[in-house]
């Protein structure tokens, strides 16, 4: 067994490994970082970043390895380590897991809700009125108002749900940068 | 490559705790180097978060997402953006597009006991359009509320013009000016339309007391910033301004 942390020049092979070419090697290691992170997260790991820096470390330690002997898509080793490290993880952390966290308190919400306020108005015109437009009504109402507004948009309702997911993205972007300017109080 | 519905369910079921461990470990080796997928994980994980928030999933899977992807840093961050963004519902009325016989239906589902006076106002409304269609041809509105700039959360920001893109059959705006608790009340209303060249006084077509109607033509209108501000008529005839505009932008 490997002891100590990876070395740069580990993990510098661990790049070339991913990709000859070290911005799309970094693109790939930021990819393969991130859905280990959702991955861990979907399974209820409340430290998935950790998991999935720790799944990264134990695969550079082997880099040399992989390189004489591994064949096949890079992401899929790393599955393969990460999985072990949860199990790991869950030996040390049976469940039940302890209790999560309460739902976020109404003053935060209050404060979030006015940081993203101001997030919805950098957003273009229409971009903001399909946002607010897609998520009123609830249960039945909801998807039958989806549908229209996708029908209205000429998209199909999964070209919709894209959409608005990628304006999501932009408005958590924002209110993450906002937060870290003036965290909550 | 294309995902399924099937795909898009089996990421749901995933999420949600109702895959054995082969079919997870299939799912998860997928998301590692499918785009779509992984985009797909994303999507369904807001969209329950919706459901959550909303209580719209059975009691079991909602314990699961609970206890699983919400107890997770990413799934906290996530839950809290769609509560916040939920909370904004009331203070940003989403543009009309609905109809208003769509609109009075959801009405209707969500509130059964309007539905007396619903159809009572329908009748009248029926016949209202009936005797009126004979002698003019009807206005098309476009109607929305507006919120005065003092209501606004958050103090000192920049004002926000509510968006209004018109169709070209849409003659008249019918705007409710929402009448904040602190404004005074009067026994009228003046309002002034200030295009930021000149202002023009409008006399609202009703009130009550939460709220002012104003009709507004739009053959007097163009596009640009507009505010609307408010004078309360008291009983002996003289005006109290009311503090704050109401801002939209006519595109």
């Amino acid at each position: 067994m490997t002891t100590g942390g990876p070395t740069q020049e580990n993990f510098e092979k661990l790049l070339r490994w991913l990709d000859p070419d070290r911005d799309k090697a970094a693109e790939k290691y930021e990819r393969i970082r991130l859905r280990l992170i959702r991955i861990f997260s979907s399974r209820g790991c409340f430290e998935a970043d950790a998991l999935a820096d720790q799944t990264v470390n134990v695969v550079t330690l082997r880099i040399d390895w992989l390189l004489e002997n591994y064949v096949g898509d890079p992401a899929l080793y790393f599955y393969g380590v990460g999985k072990n490290v949860y199990k790991e993880w869950l030996k040390r952390h049976p469940r039940p897991a302890p209790p999560p966290p309460p739902d976020p308190k109404p003053p935060e919400v209050e404060q979030l809700a006015t940081y993203l306020d101001d997030c919805l108005d950098l957003l273009l015109t229409k971009d903001r009125d399909l946002v607010l437009r897609y998520h009123e009504f609830d249960k039945q109402e909801k998807i039958r108002y989806r549908k229209k507004l996708a029908e209205e948009a000429r998209l199909t309702r999964n070209a919709l749900r894209i959409k608005v997911f990628h304006i999501h993205a932009r408005l958590r972007e924002c209110l993450e940068q906002r937060l870290r300017d003036e965290p909550l109080g | 490559m294309a995902l399924s519905n099937h795909d898009e369910e089996q990421v749901r079921a995933y999420l949600l705790g109702r895959l054995n461990n082969e079919e997870q470990q299939q799912i998860e080796e997928r998301l590692m180097t499918e785009d779509d997928l992984s985009e797909e994980l994303e999507i369904s994980k807001g969209e329950l978060i919706e459901e959550y928030c909303a209580d719209e999933l059975p009691q079991k899977e909602r314990d699961w997402f609970k206890e699983h992807y919400l107890a997770s840093a990413e799934g906290r961050q996530r839950q809290t953006f769609a509560l916040a963004l939920d909370s904004l519902k009331s203070s940003h009325p989403a543009p009309e597009s609905l109809t208003w016989f769509e609109r009075l239906i959801a009405l209707l589902r969500t509130r059964p006991g309007a539905v007396a006076i619903a159809t009572a106002t329908a009748l009248v409304l029926i016949v209202a359009v009936l005797i009126t269609r004979r002698t003019q041809s009807v206005p098309t509105s476009y109607a929305f509320n507006l919120n005065s700039t003092v209501s606004r959360r958050t103090a000192g920001d920049a004002p926000r013009y509510y968006p209004v893109t018109l169709k070209p059959d849409v003659n008249e705006l019918r705007i409710s000016l929402q009448l904040n608790e602190k404004a005074a009340r009067g026994k009228d209303y003046r309002v002034e339309l200030d295009d930021r060249t000149e202002k023009t006084s409008l006399k609202p077509l009703s009130h009550d007391a939460n709220s002012v109607l104003v009709v507004i033509p739009t053959s007097s209108l163009h596009e640009g910033l507009y505010a609307l501000t408010l004078n309360a008529v008291r009983e002996d005839g003289t005006e109290q301004p009311i503090p704050g505009e109401y801002l939209f932008e006519l595109h």
